[in-house]
Formats: C-alpha cells, sequence, structure tokens
C-alpha cells in the first residue's frame, strides 16, 4: 500500500517536473560524468567536491536524526510484547546481529554493530537517490544527488573500511595469524569497493537512461526506479554486509588443534612398522 | 595534492571525507539506535530466559514431588500386601487349630457316647439276669408248690440248659 502511495507520488512528480529542467548536458556526457567526476562538483564550504559526498552527508544526517528521534521518543516506551514499529527496529537491529553471530561465533560484538551500521548507510544511501534532491554545481547547474556509494571515493572508502575492520577481527583473535589470513584476501577491498562502485553505478546509470529518454519517462520510472532502486538497495546491503561477515568470521576463527601427528602416530601403532609387518607375513 | 591524476578521479581527501562520515555515523547509529535496542532484546530474552528457568525449576520440584509420592504409594501398598499375608497366614492357623478342637471334641464325644453305651449294655445285662433269676425262683415255686416233683425236676433242668446255652 505505502509503495503504491510512493509510486503515484512520484508518478505525479516525474509528470509535472518533466521538462521543467533544462538539460545541459548529453546522455554521454551525464554518464561520463557519473562514472569519473569530472565536471559536476559541489562547493562544500570552499571545496569542490562530488555530489556522492554531499550525498554521504545528508544521509548521515537524515540517518542521525531519525536514530536521535526513535531514541527519545520510542525506545524508552518499548515494551516486551512488541508493537509495529518496535518489531520493524528489533527485526533491523536483530537480522544484523544474526547475521554476524552466525557467521562469525567466536566474536561478533563489533562486527554486529559495523555491519548494522554499513547496512543501514547501503540501503538508504540507495535509497536516497529516489528522492532526486537538487543541488547546484560550482558551474551553477541544477544536479540531482546521487547514492553516497555510486562515487568510487565512497566505495573505495567502504571497501577499505570493511577489509580493516576484517583486518581488526583477525588481530584481535588469532593475533599475527589473523593478519596472515587477512592478507592472503589482499584482493578483498579492491574487489569490495569495485564490486559496490559498480553495482551501484549501473543501477544509477540503467534509472538515469530510462530518465533521460522522453518517452520511457512519463510511466517507466516509477516502477524502473522504485522497484529496481529498492531491490538493488537490499541486494547491496545484504551483499557486503555478508561477505565483511562471512571474511570476518574466517579470520577471526581460532586454529584448529593439529590431528595430523596423531593420526600418524596412530597408524603406526595399528599397522605396525613395515618390518614387523614382513614378521607376521 | 600529491596523489592528482589517479585513474577514475580517485581522490584521497574525499575517501577521508567519507570516512570521517560514516565514522560520524557509526559512532552515532551504535549509541543511538543499535545499543539500545539490542540491550532492550538481550534484557527481555534475560527475563523471558529466567521465567523459562524458574517453571523448569517449579517442574521438576513437581516431578520430585510426584516420584515421592508414588514412592509412598507403593509402599502402603506394600504393607498393605504385607498385612494381607499376615491376616491369610494367621486365619490358617486358626483353620487349623479349630480342626484340631473340633476333632479332639468328636473323639471325646465318642468315648463318652461308647462309655453310656457300656453302662447301658451292663445295666441291661444286670436287669436281664435279675429277671431270669425271678423267672427260675418262680418256676422252682411253681414246681414246688406242684405235685409231681418229677416235672419239677424236668424243668429245672431245662431252664439250667437254656441259661448254659445263652452263656449265662
Amino acid at each position: 500500500m505505502l509503495l503504491i502511495i510512493i509510486e503515484l507520488v512520484l508518478a505525479v512528480g516525474i509528470a509535472f517536473t518533466n521538462g521543467a529542467v533544462e538539460k545541459h548536458e548529453s546522455i554521454k556526457e551525464m554518464m561520463r560524468d557519473a562514472v569519473l567526476h569530472e565536471e559536476n562538483k559541489i562547493n562544500l564550504f570552499g571545496l569542490a567536491v562530488n555530489p556522492s559526498l554531499v550525498a554521504g552527508f545528508v544521509v548521515t544526517a537524515i540517518i542521525l536524526l531519525f536514530a536521535l528521534i526513535v531514541r527519545i521518543f520510542v525506545i524508552p516506551r518499548f515494551k516486551n510484547v512488541p508493537g509495529k514499529f518496535q518489531l520493524v527496529l528489533e527485526t533491523w537491529v536483530g537480522f544484523f546481529e544474526n547475521l554476524a553471530k552466525t557467521n562469525s561465533p567466536h566474536s561478533n560484538g563489533f562486527l554486529g554493530a559495523y555491519i548494522f551500521a554499513t547496512g543501514t548507510y547501503v540501503f538508504t544511501g540507495t535509497l536516497f537517490e529516489l528522492f532526486g534532491v537538487q543541488v547546484l554545481t560550482t558551474e551553477g547547474h541544477s544536479i540531482s544527488l546521487p547514492a553516497p556509494l555510486a562515487d568510487i571515493n565512497g566505495a573505495i572508502m567502504m571497501g577499505c573500511l570493511s577489509y580493516l575492520v576484517i583486518l581488526s577481527g583477525g588481530i584481535k583473535n588469532n593475533k599475527l595469524r589473523g593478519v596472515g589470513l587477512t592478507l592472503k584476501e589482499f584482493s578483498l577491498p579492491l574487489s569490495m569497493s569495485f564490486r559496490l562502485f559498480g553495482a551501484l553505478l549501473s543501477g544509477m546509470l540503467v534509472t538515469e537512461l530510462i530518465y533521460f529518454t522522453l518517452g520511457l519517462s512519463i510511466l517507466l520510472p516509477v516502477v524502473v526506479g522504485v522497484m529496481f532502486t529498492l531491490l538493488h538497495a537490499l541486494i547491496q546491503a545484504y551483499v557486503l554486509t555478508l561477505l565483511t561477515a562471512i571474511f570476518y568470521g574466517e579470520v577471526s576463527e581460532p586454529p584448529k588443534p593439529k590431528e595430523k601427528k596423531e593420526k600418524k602416530s596412530n597408524k603406526e601403532k595399528t599397522d605396525g612398522t613395515p618390518a614387523e609387518a614382513m614378521q607376521e607375513a | 595534492m600529491i596523489l592528482t591524476g589517479l585513474p577514475l578521479n580517485i581522490d584521497f581527501q574525499q575517501i577521508l571525507l567519507h570516512l570521517a562520515n560514516f565514522a560520524i555515523l557509526f559512532v552515532g547509529l551504535y549509541i543511538l539506535l543499535y545499543k539500545p535496542v539490542k540491550d532492550f532484546m538481550d534484557k527481555r530474552t534475560a527475563h523471558y530466559k529466567s521465567l523459562d528457568d524458574e517453571a523448569n525449576e517449579k517442574l521438576a520440584n513437581a516431578k520430585e514431588v510426584e516420584e515421592e509420592y508414588q514412592n509412598k504409594l507403593k509402599a502402603v501398598d506394600d504393607e498393605i500386601e504385607d498385612k494381607k499375608k499376615a491376616a491369610s497366614s494367621e486365619l490358617d492357623s486358626m483353620r487349623v487349630e479349630r480342626e484340631k478342637e473340633a476333632k479332639e471334641n468328636a473323639e471325646k464325644i465318642l468315648d463318652d457316647a461308647r462309655k453310656e453305651a457300656e453302662s447301658v449294655r451292663a445295666n441291661i445285662i444286670n436287669s436281664a439276669s435279675k429277671d431270669i433269676t425271678d423267672m427260675v425262683s418262680q418256676a422252682a415255686e411253681k414246681i414246688f408248690m406242684s405235685d409231681d416233683i418229677n416235672k419239677a425236676y424236668d424243668v429245672f433242668l431245662e431252664d439250667a440248659e437254656r441259661s448254659v446255652k445263652d452263656g449265662k
């Protein structure tokens, strides 16, 4: 029901605003800029930054404001038998906590909190691009803010930070062995960063392509924009947190006791030496 | 910047800004949302676990009491069984004693009856010999009273023979 209402509102918004915004660049330029962020910069306290960074700040502010309101007005009224909103909050927290516990049973306190924040940031940040918040570039053009992680810098930060968190888990639980285990997966930060960047960027590009084509921009974005964005927001949040949890669990697992030597000695005891076998024969 | 000119416009300054932004978000979310909700859930879990433990403890106590009760019932059953056996053996011994008593009584009655029969017989015999004597004396009187002495002797001899034949 809520989804239908959102879609209707967006449909009306798109219908009324379509053509109102002057397109200052071609599709080629726009897509190139979405990948490279060379043209459209935003002035942030005198610093020219990519729009995704501003989007990241806005998303953080929104999430923290929401969390503050929940902390002040909702959490003190929590009941043992939860209501609908409490249930949503508990499911949200419980999902990441369980994900951490399942994949890293030996150490998961910090991991749970980290993947909760990561998942929330990725999900909310990806949904944020749906709202098309308009800002002015340094050149005076109006652009809509993209997802914070559709920027290569944001994705690199997230991938490398996740890798550092995994490394910290290895050091905390296995000391030098943990470092070795983590460094063994040296391609992880690169793969995590570019996977995230590629996934979010491709989603954005497909949506932009559809928006750009006039014939498709009346009703189709309502389905494509909302449904696709919702879906890949969920998937990306899940994939990143799951990967982090799995690798964290792997490097923080205590070493198994060596059984090879014992097995070998047992085998010798049961089989006897070759000379004894010859004698028996 | 030293690291400008990296491919894909990678900018370390912006990466650090993204990092700072996420760090703020992480700390804020942890303090405002994750920890309070998790604490509440843990507290509730502990509460229900304590209730569950309490219920289990009560159940264990109830089972213990039930077992005790069953043991007592069994003990009572055993006691009843023992008493039944004792009563049965007592009854048997009483029956045997009664039978013995009855036999003794019967023998005594029989003895008494025999003795009484003996005495009755003796009395009958005594009275019969007295009758015979009376008859003999009457016959003798009749003979002496008659004239024919020979007849008297014959009668006397016949009586005497008869009494010898009777064994008296």
